[in-house]
């Protein structure tokens, strides 16, 4: 268990300078440059020696929640090592952690852990999460003339879970008296219609910060009242909401961007209301513990600043590899979205990761054995 | 006529491998189907045995809990593809009628186009049109149905309140305008195999249009539009992404066709790529039971065809 | 407006025994712009079996279709001429091709059986015509199939498939369900080409059964056929245009048949019916 802290320094020209060509080159719609965020990937990345050149061709599946980050990795990967190659199929981490269990993928992402009875099935052996981004996931909301909405978790269960089924209930009104006069109308929730990484992180905080009011338990699906309404992926929830008056959904930070949804503020663990942002959530990253296994958990963590519903994810790939090459190209890949990756994570609205994690993470890499 | 009479000729071993080549190709049909039915059964065998009988008699599906229930998938199966047959086959043997048997000549080839060009549609193109446009739009539609007949007794179950545009009837109407190509293009084309001679029989008799139709074509289309409306109750039935955008992908048993619900391979599409162990076990299962289930429809659809065959016209 | 035809066929039937059915007067048919038969000018009489003959594409069966507008399902064709059937004429404006048809029965070349059970085949005019009760529709089938020779063979399968019948019982089943509608006359046009000589030879006799109740055309490839049943013989034959190579179809002589076979004024018949031409 090591506990993190943030070392702050950093060159915020150069960092800001950089994402803003990201963006031009993914023509994402990114505006949030936060010197927090920055400066901690910025100074695990100082060390841009010159890479050894690697010729390798993976393929990978598994989680989609960080996969807009991975495909701009492996765009600029392919720009550093021209003849290196590498594909993220998506599919889900689920399809990730099956594929790796049957050595398909030469690595997975996954937005959740492998449970220790699973372990076993995994035929190359004992494997190795990479920690890459994190990300908050937003409670957005469509309610006309409230512009700020403070939301609890225990209210969030109430509402997800159809106990509250109007704008103007109590519990809300209480967390926003400001803007009483505008909540009115019915509750519209939406929620995903597929399994997801996104879904099993909002009920994993649902399910730690209010384990007496949240009784759904936490997975990629849960079981849904019949009212609630369903979306495919982060965008069919976002259609949902934008398109339903009163409606509500969990959607990830940057399609409620792309949307234009509303979003609201969660209140945290230290009582405090904090807006879904990257800032929010470099705050978490702050106070998590890093397991040895390099898994960690950033939802409902300590600190003011902290944005309680962040959400982490890891690529997954074997301690022993079987293949020079693609053991070569799997470890500079990875090495690169540690280091000139976290740059431009915020481009595409993830978090890049603490130096100290960073630090780990490439120790972590470090161990990987590739035959000579 | 020097050359000595050889009546051994060279048919003989091209008919042979013929043959067998036609043997061989139904027998990799009967193994490939019996494959897949192991294989897959075998997949899931995990999650069935685990589930008993319970998989397909069961509504509640909660991975979490590791509960797999098919129960609500299986009554959205059928409830969907019911309407779709409902709405499409009539439509569908209209069409083809209108084509064959009513349509100048030269209005045949432009609607049998455009009915064909609705096939080729892949079906994520129907599905995000019925999300996006459709779905939103019937919603009036559904309110009026429901301020018309929900007051009804039974029937009114069926038109309950509607939440949102979707549920089992937008799917089934999605399918509907899916099947129709298939369903009109088959019917079509064993329409127009009515010979001249059976039409002319009948309008010798001082048959109308509509009496030739009913006494001569449908009749010798019969087996011809029962295979049809089976190919389309398949596609129906084993439609994936369309339903999963529309359905509205909720565990649900609801007589209300304008509840939200879900389909076996809907649940499949959507659930896979996070499923694991038991659950991807059941998600195999799922299939399993659409294998089973079309496979139980096709009978009885033959054994209704012969048993009105016997009845009726055909040897 | 179909029923004043038929109104007006029951008064004129009965009075005019002597009237041809049919008046044909300078008949022509087109096929688009083809002109298939020219100027055919024939009367049709009562209670008489009248025969169409001449070689492949003289227009026989042509003519014949115009008597019950079977032509009308052709796209494209048309008729120059007249047609008058007890005095009305055919194609007049108000005229409905399928109540003609409920008065002019046909038979074809090739049976033609509807893939339903005997009796359903034989009830289906009479259903479309309006009859609805079991038991009326029993008696007619019965009758029909009585009238059509037919009765003794397969009155213990009725309900089974039309289609499970020799050729030969299809054909009478096809007369049989020809009568049950109570046309007043029967096209037959080439009835026995698929039929084999004893099959032949029963509808031949079933023709001279039925010319004492109905009016009878035939078409026929075969001239034994049309000298051996027929009242009256027309024969047709083919012109060629030397220029643009059409063909059409004209009438050549129309005459008792007893004539006919044995002293034809035409040249063109004697050489046909001889054998010396087609």
């Amino acid at each position: 268990m090591t506990p993190i802290r943030r070392r702050s320094a950093g060159i915020l020209a150069a960092t800001l300078a950089l994402a803003t060509l990201a963006t031009a080159c993914g023509g994402s719609d990114s505006t949030t440059s936060s010197s927090a965020a920055d400066t901690t990937a910025k100074e695990a990345a100082t060390t841009t020696a010159k890479r050894p050149e690697v010729t390798g061709t993976l393929a990978a599946s598994g989680a989609t929640f960080p996969k807009a980050f991975y495909e701009v990795m492996i765009a600029d990967f392919k720009k550093a090592q021209p003849k290196a190659t590498v594909t993220y199929a998506g599919g889900g981490s689920g399809k990730g952690r099956t594929d790796l269990q049957n050595q398909v993928v030469d690595f997975a992402g996954t937005d959740g852990l492998v449970k220790d009875a699973d372990k076993p099935n995994y035929k190359g052996g004992e494997f190795f999460y990479i920690p890459t981004v994190a990300a908050p996931i937003t409670v957005s909301y469509n309610l006309d003339g409230v512009d700020k909405l403070n939301l609890s978790s225990d209210t969030i269960a109430k509402i997800f879970q159809r106990q509250i089924k109007t704008w103007d209930d109590p519990a809300i009104v209480a967390e926003n008296p400001d803007a009483k006069a505008k909540l009115t109308g019915n509750i519209t929730v939406a929620r995903r219609s597929d399994g997801s990484g996104t879904t099993e992180n909002f009920t994993k905080f649902l399910v730690k910060a209010s384990p007496t009011a949240w009784n759904l338990k936490s997975g990629s699906t849960v079981e849904w009242p019949a009212d609630t309404q369903a979306g495919n992926g982060n965008a069919g929830v976002a259609q949902i909401v934008k398109d339903t008056k009163g409606a509500i959904g969990y959607v990830d930070l940057a399609d409620a961007k792309a949307t234009g949804l509303k979003r609201a503020l969660v209140k945290n663990k230290a009582g405090k209301f904090v807006a879904p942002s990257l800032e929010g959530a470099t705050a978490s990253l702050e106070g998590i513990t890093l397991n040895a296994d390099l898994s960690y958990d950033p939802l409902w963590a300590d600190g003011d600043k902290a944005y309680p519903i962040t959400a982490p994810t890891w690529i997954m790939v074997y301690a022993t590899q079987t293949d020079k090459v693609k053991g070569e190209t799997v470890k500079e890949f990875l090495h690169y979205m540690l280091t000139d990756g976290q740059k431009v994570a915020s481009s595409v609205d993830f978090a890049p990761l603490p130096a100290s994690v960073i630090e780990k993470a490439l120790a972590q890499l470090d161990k990987i054995r590739i035959p000579a | 006529m020097d050359a000595p009479l050889d009546f051994r000729g060279k048919a003989g071993i091209a008919d042979r491998l013929f043959g067998f080549a036609a043997l061989a190709a139904g027998t990799i049909v009967l193994v490939a189907l019996g494959t897949i039915a192991f294989t897959t059964t075998r997949r899931a065998w995990p999650a069935l045995d685990a589930m008993g009988f319970d998989f397909i008699t069961s509504t509640r599906w909660a991975p979490n809990d590791e509960v797999f229930g098919a129960g609500a998938f299986v009554y959205g199966t059928l409830v969907t593809s019911t309407i779709a047959l409902v709405l499409a086959v009539p439509v569908s043997i209209g069409i083809a009628l209108f084509t064959t048997q009513v349509a100048p000549p030269r209005w045949r080839k432009p609607i049998v186009y455009v009915v064909d060009l609705l096939a080729v549609i892949p079906s994520v193109v129907f599905g995000l049109w019925g999300i996006l446009v459709f779905s939103k739009q019937v919603l009036p539609v559904y309110e009026l149905l429901h301020g018309w007949f929900g007051g009804i007794p039974v029937i009114g179950a069926l038109f309950g309140e509607t939440g949102s545009g979707r549920n089992f009837m937008t799917a089934g109407i999605v399918l509907a305008v899916m099947i129709t190509p298939i369903i009109t293009s088959l019917s079509r084309e064993v329409m127009d195999t009515c010979p001249t001679t059976d039409r002319e029989g009948a309008y010798a008799l001082g048959a109308t249009r509509w009496e030739m139709i009913r006494g001569a074509v449908l009749p010798h289309s019969r087996n011809g539009l029962v295979g049809a409306v089976m190919l389309g109750l398949g596609r129906a039935m084993g439609e994936t992404i369309a339903v999963a955008l529309v359905i509205g992908s909720t565990v649900g048993v609801s007589a209300n066709l304008f509840a939200a619900g879900d389909a076996l391979p809907a649940r499949i599409a959507n659930e896979w790529g996070e499923a694991e162990g038991n659950w991807r076990a059941a998600l195999v299962g799922l299939a399993v039971a659409l294998f089973v289930i079309t496979i139980i429809v096709n009978l009885a659809a033959t054994a209704v065809v012969q048993r009105t065959g016997e009845r009726g016209g055909r040897r | 407006m179909t029923d004043t035809l038929h109104d007006g066929l029951a008064d004129d039937s009965s009075s005019t025994d002597d009237a041809p059915v049919f008046v044909t007067s300078d008949l022509s048919v087109y096929y688009g712009a083809y002109r298939a038969v020219r100027n055919v000018s024939i009367d049709i009489r009562q209670n008489e079996i009248t025969s169409f003959i001449g070689p492949s594409g003289c227009g026989k069966t042509t003519v014949l279709r115009c008597f019950n507008r079977m032509n009308d399902l052709i796209v494209g064709a048309r008729v120059d001429g007249s047609i008058l059937y007890r005095g009305i004429d055919l194609y007049g404006a108000d005229v409905s091709a399928v109540e003609v048809r409920r008065h002019i029965g046909m038979v074809f070349q090739k049976p033609n059986p509807l893939p339903k059970s005997i009796y359903d085949n034989i009830a289906f005019g009479p259903r479309i015509n309006g009859v609805r009760k079991r038991s009326e529709l029993d008696d007619i089938v019965e009758r029909s199939l009585v009238r059509a020779a037919l009765w003794d063979e397969v009155k213990d399968r009725v309900k089974a498939s039309a289609l499970g019948l020799s050729g030969g019982q299809q054909q009478r089943l096809c007369i049989a369900r020809t009568i049950a509608v109570e046309p007043d006359v029967i096209l037959m046009d080439e009835p026995c080409s698929a039929l084999d000589p004893i099959a032949t030879g029963r509808i031949e006799e079933l023709m001279q059964e039925l010319k004492s109740d109905y009016s009878i055309v035939i078409v026929t490839h075969n001239m034994q056929q049309a000298a051996r049943v027929s009242d009256r013989t027309a024969f047709f034959t083919v012109e060629v245009n030397p220029e643009s190579d059409r063909r059409t179809g004209v009438l050549v002589e129309f005459d008792s048949t007893k004539k006919m076979f044995s002293n034809p004024a035409d040249e063109r018949t004697e050489n046909y019916v001889t054998g010396r031409f087609g």
